[in-house]
């Protein structure tokens, strides 16, 4: 999987060349996500991705453990996409924002 | 019941041509398990519910369990190193939508039904996995298993109301 992440501030903003992080592509996506440069936080743009399924979001769990102490940041889900995180609860463990934007004025 | 007396006079449809209003509508797929053949499947299903004008919710949260339903079969009934078919059946009732499908691959585990709900996952605990026969089970109502022959079937309804997280079933709890 393609991820393209540039630096803003002090975050590392990635976007991924996918539409969805599901069982297909879920080891693809934390093989990606592993030696990302820097070592701020890192926003994760979900903006395009329009759905996570449970693979998808045990891998997005496992890319926040292996990135700590850098705080992994989730902005732009879309509808179903938030479904999943609220429904599970993880919601609660991530900082979660409606935009990019938002996401990297929080992370910097 | 024009419904019953067509069931009864032979198969049903399946073309997806008959969606008129209050048409009863039903739709059937059959595919080989593999990852990129569960998207297709998914997309094929998706676009058939939103061709019916299900409710956003519905058509979101039918995406979510059929997607898990079709992950375990591939994980777990067939197991990583194989591949089989699936059938899957949608059929739209006035508030529901019915939904059966059926694998050759292993028997389920036993407490494939009465199994860990949404409430007993522990946020904090950052768990990777576990999800998804709890979605399943706080998504959907009905849920039965039947298995015959060597083949599991799997039936549940989605209804057109929002789902509410169950509580967690109580240690000893299965009937």
């Amino acid at each position: 999987m393609r991820l393209i992440h540039q630096l803003e501030r002090n975050c590392l903003v990635v976007t991924l060349e996918a539409s969805r992080i599901d069982a297909a592509v879920a080891l693809a996506f934390k093989e990606a996500m592993r030696g990302l440069p820097g070592d701020g936080a890192v926003v994760l743009d979900l903006t395009r991705i329009t759905f996570v399924d449970s693979s998808g979001l045990g891998a997005i769990v496992a890319v926040m453990k292996a990135l700590a102490p850098r705080r992994l940041h989730l902005a732009g889900l879309t509808p179903t996409v938030e479904r999943v995180f609220r429904l599970t609860r993880m919601d609660s463990v991530f900082p979660i924002h409606v935009s990019v934007e938002a996401g990297i004025s929080d992370a910097s | 019941m024009r419904a019953e007396a067509r069931q009864m006079r032979g198969p049903v449809d399946d073309s997806g041509a008959d969606n008129a209003a209050g048409a009863e509508r039903f739709f059937a797929l059959q595919f080989t398990t593999g990852p990129m053949q569960v998207r297709a499947a998914l997309e094929e299903l998706m676009a058939c519910l939103a061709a019916w004008a299900m409710p956003g919710d519905l058509i979101e949260a039918a995406e979510i369990v059929m997607a898990e339903v079709f992950n375990n079969i591939e994980e777990h009934a067939y197991g990583a190193k194989n591949s089989g078919p699936i059938w899957v059946s949608f059929l739209a009732l006035a508030r529901k939508l019915v939904v059966t499908v059926s694998d050759q691959g292993q028997a389920p585990p036993e407490d494939l039904i009465r199994g860990k709900c949404l409430a007993d996952i522990v946020p904090e605990a950052l768990p990777e996995g576990g999800f998804g026969w709890a979605l399943i089970r706080d998504l959907v109502h009905d849920l039965r298993i039947f298995r015959r022959d060597g083949v599991t079937h799997l039936s549940f309804t989605l209804t057109f109301v929002p789902e509410r997280i169950r509580p967690p079933y109580s240690k000893g709890g299965k009937k």
